[in-house]
Formats: structure tokens, C-alpha cells, sequence
């Protein structure tokens, strides 16, 4: 009880109590009261009145410092601030050349992929093209076999044809042969008919002529076909 | 009155005196607290800068190990903050968390824009900034990346996603990202055409001043975000284990609002607010129509249901609009800022989020 007292009385004697207390006290029914008020639209209207009335008083205070200043021939707080103005109207030139320098790269990549892109059909290109010309490899490896078939061919023919030669100097061969008999038997035929001759005349001369058809002359060469009849037999021989 | 003051008399003098000491003593801390708190280290995780546009700054975190899924995370930050909410303090950083997980992980700063931006709208921003950045940490991690986009950076996000259908994004993350502004909340009614003088504001400010913009996000909860912050650290500077390090380093980011280019601070006031372009399709960004249908890439939506900075309808547009059949949404309880960040975060919010980027790799 005592204690409580004490604390009582000591809290009104000192003033930063009182005041805690007193603010505890009232603040809501002041808060309360004051939001009604700055609610209001009287309040704004004449907040707005006095914020006017300020800036007037501004204005001329302004006006008043910048005559001044002119008169003295110095430069005003918007002197500095048009020379800063340029210079963030500079800072925006660079930051829209940057921007374009951005772009730019980025449109360089795109080129720089699209080249990449590019490049790569090229390696595709010549990959195919390294196909064809292994495929033209291939056909003239094709082309040079069909060459050496072909030489194969060509030799054969020559053997052939040297196989014919041959074969032709064998048939003149037997064509020379052939006249050498032919000429063998027309000596035989001639020499026959001298004989004959002679036995005709021996016979003339030792009794009754018989008569011997005379046998045909035969050509020199040639393809013809002759009879030789023997006496006593008969022969056909056929030569081409 | 001498009657009354007889039982403090009966005790001893000795423990008011101690209360007195300890509450000085704590009053100081707390002085020293928020007086520090601007030189507290933030977003510490190692990083390099592998692009930069004017102001903005493309970082990647430097991993000791290879990465052990493929896609990247890109973090698309707000134009209204230091990006480092999401790289707080060691311990209490999505992007340490994600790089334990085995992610390479990018985030892109927009930056401290001055007098000399005013002219930058978000078409420029939509055009000439977001998607390099995304494109170069594409580059970097030779692969498409995960974009996930927090507050406005989620909405310059989709939009991204749907002018560009060929960037090289694999994923879309939205962390409590307004699309839809018809229910806008509070800065709904504020921007109110006729009410702001938006017009007037683009003649007079190049650059709108991050302080205006964070005493319009205390304006939500006036004494809770004012009042109440220093009253719950003096609370919590009894508490031994109270983190005075973290508590400096979120003091400092929401107190560390960045400058909102005129132009864009104009065209996110009129099309986005006003007009609300982004839902009805007919936001336009270089003479091209933003249209949310073609978004056809998986999606994870999170939103948070007490958020006064991107309240839930403005978040829960986004699945009904675009065309991905792979669309999942995670519904957590908290604010805009608490979710991602907050102690529950840690086992609540990442877990879940490396869950789905590990099954959308």
C-alpha cells in the first residue's frame, strides 16, 4: 500500500511520467478526433489553402534571392541546375548510344548463331560433297575396270583375229597345197596323156586304135569344182 | 495540505529521489537517442555499383558464397525514401535474409534527386531509368531476375511489367503497391483536384521536398506518428534488451525523406491519384497505354490490412487485373512500413516471400 503510494506520488512528480500518463490517457479520443478531422474534405481544402499561401510566400522569397543574385551577377540555384540539366542530358545521349551498342551486340549474336547456322549447312554441303566424289571415285574405278574388261575384250579379239590370220595362212596353205597337188595332177594328167599318146600310137602301130576321151584342161586356182576321172575309176573332189 | 502531505512524509525520501534520478537519467538517453539517431549506420550490407544513371544507382550485394538459386532479386525501391528500409541493421535486413537464403540480390536506388531533375516525370523514369536498371542486372547475373517493387516502386514495378512483356523479368513481387486509387484513403482526399494545388506546386518546387512529404505521411496518424514515437522509446529504454540501434536506424530512414522530382511528383498526383489512370487503362508512358492485362508473369502480391499509406483497396486491385493464371497474394496484419520490417517480419513476412521465390526459380 505503502509502495503503490509512493509510486503514485513520485510518477506526478516527475514530469516525463505525467506525460506518458497523460498521453496513455487521451491518446485514442485525440487520434479519434483528429482522424475525423484530417478526413475530412474541409481539411484538405484548407490544407491545401495553407500549402498555397506557403508556396506564395516561397515564390516571393525566391524571387526576391534571385533578383539579388542577378544584381551582384551571380549565377542562381537555377543557373546550376540548367548546367545540370545538360549534363543528364548528356549521361541520356550515352546511355541511348549504349543502348544501341547493346542492341547491336545482341543482333551480332543473332548474326554470329545464323553464322554459326550457315557454317554448318557449308560442313553439310561439303560432307555431301565429299559423298558425290566418293561416288565419282567409285564410277570411275567402275569406268577403269570396264577399261581393262574392255582391253581383256580387245585382246581377245586380236588374239582372234591372229587366230584367224593363222587360220587364213593355214587355209592358203592348203590352197598352195592344194595347187601344188592340182599341179602334181595335171603333170600326172599330162604326163598320163603323153602316155596314153604314146600307147596310141604304139597300139596304131601294133594294132586297133582305142579311143580315150580327152580330159578337160584345169584352171590355175580358183574355187572350182573339176572331175578327174582316172583310168579305170572315177573321183570327185570338192575344194573351196 | 499539511494533512495530505503527511504519508510522503512518512516515507522515505530516498525512492523519489531514485524515481527522479532514473527518469532523468532515461529522458537523457532518450535525448541522446534521437539526437544520435542520424548518425546510426544503415543499409551496411556489403554492395558495389554496377550501373548509374544520374542520380539512381544500381547495387548488387556482394555474396561470399556462389548463389544457390538462379534468379536474382531485383528490389525496385520508393521514390519517396532512402532505399534502405529493406537493408536496415545487420540482423533485421531483408536483403541480408535473402542472401542467407542463397539469392543474388540487386536493389536500385533512385537516389537524392535535385533543382535539376524537375523536368524527370515518370514517363522518363517508366522509359529511361527502371528498365536499364533492369536490364543491366540481367546482364550482371546473366539471367532474368525477380522484380519486386515496394510502394511506389511495386506501381513503377507493374507498370514495367506491363509495357515490357520481352524485359527480362521472371517473376513479379509487389510489396504494398497502390494501384487502385479510387479508395485512396486519406492522401486520396487530400489530392483531392481542386482541393491541392497541385499546379502551383509543380511552378514553384523543382523538387518536392522530402520533409513535405514525410509531414504528409505523419498527417495520417498525427499523434501516434509524432507524439507517440517518443513515448513509446521512453517506454522502452526500461526494457534491458530494448535494441536502441535499430529503433535510431528507423528514427533515422523515416526521418530521412528523399526529394520527389517536380514532374514525377505532378504526374503521380494527377494520372495516379486523380485520375487514376493505372486501373482504367489509360495511363500512357511514351505513347505507349499501360495495360496491367498484359502482365502475364507469376505474381505474388503482399499487402498489409491496417495500411494508411497504400490502405488495402488500393493493394488488392492488382490480382483482378492482370492476366497471370500463376498469381498468389499474402495478407498480412500490420502496417505499410511494419510488415516489411518490423520483428515479425523476420518470421512472418520472409520466410513466406523466399518460400515462393524458391519455387518460382
Amino acid at each position: 500500500m505503502t509502495e503503490s503510494r509512493t509510486s503514485q506520488e513520485s510518477t506526478q512528480l516527475d514530469p516525463f511520467g505525467l506525460w506518458r500518463q497523460m498521453y496513455e490517457a487521451n491518446e485514442q479520443v485525440w487520434t479519434r478526433a483528429m482522424k475525423d478531422v484530417i478526413s475530412s474534405q474541409g481539411f484538405a481544402e484548407a490544407q491545401g489553402k495553407m500549402l498555397e499561401t506557403i508556396l506564395a510566400y516561397q515564390k516571393v522569397m525566391r524571387d526576391l534571392v534571385t533578383a539579388q543574385l542577378n544584381a551582384l551577377n551571380m549565377p542562381t540555384r537555377d543557373d546550376v541546375s540548367r548546367v545540370g540539366e545538360l549534363i543528364t542530358v548528356l549521361e541520356e545521349k550515352v546511355d541511348q548510344l549504349e543502348d544501341r551498342l547493346v542492341d547491336l551486340d545482341n543482333r551480332m549474336a543473332g548474326v554470329g548463331e545464323q553464322v554459326v547456322g550457315v557454317g554448318g549447312q557449308i560442313v553439310g554441303l561439303g560432307d555431301r560433297l565429299a559423298g558425290l566424289d566418293n561416288r565419282m571415285v567409285g564410277l570411275g574405278n567402275q569406268v577403269v575396270g570396264l577399261g581393262d574388261r574392255l582391253a581383256g575384250l580387245d585382246s581377245r579379239v586380236a588374239g582372234l583375229g591372229d587366230r584367224i590370220v593363222g587360220l587364213d595362212s593355214r587355209v592358203v596353205g592348203l590352197g598352195d597345197r592344194l595347187l601344188g597337188m592340182d599341179t602334181r595332177i595335171i603333170g600326172l594328167d599330162e604326163r598320163l596323156a603323153r602316155r596314153t599318146h604314146i600307147a596310141d600310137q604304139d597300139s596304131q602301130a601294133h594294132g586297133a586304135p582305142e579311143v580315150v576321151p580327152a580330159r578337160p584342161s584345169r584352171p590355175a586356182a580358183g574355187r572350182t569344182q573339176s572331175a578327174v576321172e582316172s583310168p579305170g575309176s572315177s573321183r570327185t573332189e570338192k575344194t573351196e | 495540505m499539511v494533512g495530505a502531505s503527511a504519508p510522503f512524509l512518512e516515507a522515505s525520501m530516498f525512492p523519489l529521489a531514485d524515481a527522479m534520478w532514473s527518469s532523468t537519467a532515461r529522458a537523457r538517453d532518450m535525448m541522446w537517442a534521437v539526437l544520435t539517431a542520424k548518425e546510426t549506420p544503415i543499409g551496411q550490407t556489403p554492395k558495389e555499383v554496377i550501373w548509374r544513371k544520374n542520380k539512381s544507382r544500381l547495387f548488387r550485394y556482394l555474396r561470399t558464397s556462389p548463389a544457390t538459386h538462379r534468379t536474382p532479386v531485383f528490389l525496385a525501391m520508393p521514390l519517396i525514401n532512402r532505399a534502405d528500409i529493406l537493408d536496415l541493421r545487420p540482423g533485421g535486413s531483408f536483403v541480408e535474409f535473402l542472401l542467407e537464403e542463397g539469392f543474388d540480390v540487386f536493389m536500385y536506388d533512385w537516389g537524392h534527386w535535385g533543382p535539376e531533375d524537375r523536368n524527370l516525370g515518370i514517363s522518363e523514369l517508366l522509359t529511361k531509368y527502371l528498365p536499364r536498371a533492369v536490364r543491366h542486372a540481367s546482364i550482371a547475373a546473366d539471367h532474368d531476375v525477380t522484380l519486386l517493387g515496394y510502394c511506389i516502386g511495386g506501381t513503377l514495378s507493374a507498370c514495367i511489367a506491363a509495357l515490357y512483356p520481352e524485359a527480362p523479368i521472371k517473376n513479379l513481387v509487389l510489396f504494398t503497391a497502390p494501384i487502385d486509387f479510387e479508395s485512396a484513403g486519406d492522401f486520396g482526399v487530400w489530392t483531392t483536384k481542386g482541393a491541392f494545388p497541385i499546379d502551383k506546386i509543380r511552378e514553384s518546387l523543382p523538387v518536392i521536398p522530402g520533409d513535405l512529404i514525410d509531414i504528409g505521411s505523419k498527417m495520417l496518424n498525427p499523434l501516434v506518428n509524432t507524439t507517440g514515437t517518443y513515448v513509446r522509446l521512453w517506454e522502452r529504454l526500461g526494457d534491458p534488451n530494448f535494441d536502441i540501434k535499430s529503433w535510431q536506424a528507423m528514427y533515422r530512414w523515416v526521418n530521412e525523406g528523399t526529394p520527389f522530382p517536380g514532374a514525377a511528383y505532378y504526374d503521380w498526383i494527377t494520372r495516379f491519384y486523380q485520375e487514376n489512370r493505372l486501373i482504367k487503362g489509360t495511363l500512357e508512358v511514351a505513347g505507349r497505354r499501360v495495360r496491367l492485362s498484359d502482365i502475364r508473369l507469376p505474381l505474388l502480391n503482399v499487402a498489409a490490412a491496417a495500411d494508411s499509406i497504400a490502405p488495402r483497396p488500393t493493394t488488392a486491385a492488382i490480382l483482378g487485373c492482370v492476366s497471370s493464371t500463376d498469381k498468389e497474394e499474402l495478407l498480412l496484419q500490420g502496417g505499410h512500413v511494419g510488415i516489411v520490417v518490423g520483428r515479425s517480419a523476420r518470421n512472418g513476412l520472409w520466410p513466406r516471400v523466399v518460400d515462393w521465390l524458391a519455387r518460382h526459380d
